[in-house]
């Protein structure tokens, strides 16, 4: 079968800048679930952002759903952006819209009716422990709970491919560990899922195949990389 | 009642950009008013003007005014005669379906808005007037008519309006083309503003965007939402100027004397033409959010 995910000598820049990922090459099979681990600066943020269609590569092949994202015109990003549900480092929730809303976004921007979004998003918020805030505006929670509102948003639509940005950095390790599992639930009925993370116990505890990035590069070897994976 | 339409028109329209909380844009109603205030009156000027070319067409075209000069004429006695054979001439003449001449009193009604109304007529030196109503067919021969009635009646010249309708045409046409000038320069000014506002408003939400864009909002979807504000914006603008526009025009019927009675008058606007004037609200309402979102669907397509 296909990998969702291949990259073959992948360099990235920003504008005219350095190349903050260099010769990435690997593959991600479908239905995985990988870490990417690194340094501060090493290019994980730079690779979800490769992955979740924001950015694209300045050289190099990324194929993702079996598509050159290169070559993507404009007007069919949205539909493969519907399939990624991403959870960035720094939320990007909106906030005038209530905890509901937002958590409702990408149900609304696939056409899902009203009342069907809102039950299935009032369960989920349940489900993060935020059952008491349906109603609440980011500004007033706290970062554990905007994290979690971030974490729901990225997963109403059972993405295919959910990409998540230290998800569990803000939250104490309790709440950290309920939201992993739900990754890992996620991930046993099909959804391919990559998260970047610093935290080793996590990558201890669960034992998902590694990414290691150092400086923009794979490290290990890709070599070595596809055989953890 | 912008939320009810929008509502009802296009429910699927969402409100994440949160272009109301700007604040910068709340201006915008208060520059459209006044373009909407002057395009409206321009409208009616296009109209009244418009209106006037063709009452001149239609009320002098089909007429001449034949004058016999005051001095050729002695008493009463001769008034008469001389009016006589005028009157003779022009009736038999093909082309001519009446001739009628002007009397006292309606010489007096004439007279009045330059004179006054308590004019004694018939002690002044005043020529005498014959109105002649063409048929048509055949066309008259204004030369050869004024040559015949010179070899019956001293003095006399007739007047076909040729000139002076010329002249006040040329009046009428120079309003009409500045007003239509004045209503495209409006149109370009609203134009511009818009798109200022919404690039404005496409910098300050620029995380918004590219947030729905990462979740998978189309540039359509993102269009709407400033093409509902642009809306709502130009239908606060331009009720306020189309009201105020009425009003003024309302003002200066009253001002000028809408009876025609007076030398000011001017021809009044219809039913429809009043009707017609809602076009102008209307047409900047519409054209406030199609500019706004050609506008972001054009920057956005310049996006990544």
């Amino acid at each position: 079968m296909q990998p969702l995910i291949e990259f073959e000598n992948v360099g990235m820049r920003y504008g005219n800048g350095p190349e903050v990922l260099r010769d990435l090459s690997f593959s991600v099979a479908r239905g995985s679930f990988h870490f990417i681990t690194g340094p501060s600066g090493a290019g994980k943020s730079s690779l979800l952002r490769l992955l979740s269609l924001i950015h694209r590569p300045s050289r190099g092949l990324v194929t993702l759903f079996g598509r050159d994202i290169a070559t993507l015109k404009r007007e069919e990003l949205p539909a493969l952006r519907r399939r990624i549900g991403v959870v960035f480092q720094d939320f990007r929730l909106i906030d005038h819209l209530s905890a509901v809303d937002n958590v409702a976004l990408p149900l609304r921007l696939a056409g899902a009716r009203d009342e069907r979004v809102r039950g299935h998003v009032k369960e989920l918020l349940r489900w993060v422990g935020l059952g008491d805030q349906l109603n609440a505006r980011p500004p007033t929670l706290s970062g554990g709970e905007q994290q979690r509102i971030a974490i729901a948003r990225a997963v109403i639509n059972r993405p295919a491919l959910l990409l998540a940005d230290e998800p569990t950095g803000n939250v104490d390790e309790r709440i950290g560990l309920r939201l992993m599992r739900l990754f890992d639930e996620l991930n046993k009925v099909g959804t391919t899922v990559i998260v970047a993370t610093h935290s080793e116990s996590i990558i201890r505890r669960f034992r998902h195949p590694v990414l290691q990035l150092r400086d923009g590069q794979l490290f290990p070897a890709p070599e070595e990389v596809s055989r953890t994976a | 009642m912008i939320a009810w339409l929008r509502r009802r028109i296009a429910p699927e329209t969402g409100p994440e950009v949160p272009l109301k909380r700007t604040g910068a844009d709340r201006f915008v109603p208060w520059l459209i008013a006044p373009m909407a205030y002057l395009a409206t009156l321009s409208l009616a000027a296009v109209m009244t003007a418009s209106e006037l070319i063709q009452g001149w067409d239609v009320g002098l075209s089909g007429s001449l005014t034949i004058q016999i000069q005051a001095a050729k004429t002695g008493g009463d006695e001769d008034h008469a005669i001389s009016t006589g054979e005028a009157l003779a001439v022009l009736r038999d003449w093909p082309g001519i379906a009446d001739a009628s001449p002007i009397d006292t009193p309606d010489m007096a009604e004439l007279l009045g808005p330059w004179l006054g109304d308590d004019l004694p007529v018939e002690q002044l030196p005043l020529p005498i007037l014959i109105d002649v109503t063409l048929s048509g067919d055949p066309p008259v021969d204004v030369d050869a008519l004024s040559a015949a009635l010179n070899d019956t009646v001293e003095g006399v010249t007739v007047d076909d309006h040729g000139s002076w309708l010329t002249d006040l045409k040329a009046v009428a046409n120079t309003v009409l083309l500045f007003s239509g000038l004045l209503m495209a320069l409006i149109s370009l000014s609203a134009v511009a503003t818009v798109v200022f506002v919404t690039r404005a408003g496409l910098a300050i939400h620029r995380n918004v965007i590219d947030l729905l864009h990462t979740i998978g909002a189309t540039d359509s979807y993102v269009a709407r939402q400033f093409e509902w504000y642009a809306f709502a914006l130009g239908l606060r603008g331009a009720v306020i100027g189309f009201v105020l526009a009425v009003a003024t025009l309302v003002v200066v019927k009253q001002a000028a004397g809408g009876d025609g009675g007076s030398l000011l008058s001017m021809p009044g606007l219809s039913e429809a033409q009043w009707a017609s004037l809602v076009l102008v609200p209307v047409a900047a309402i519409l054209l406030a959010a199609i500019t706004a979102r050609y506008t972001v669907l054009r920057t956005l397509a310049r996006m990544p």
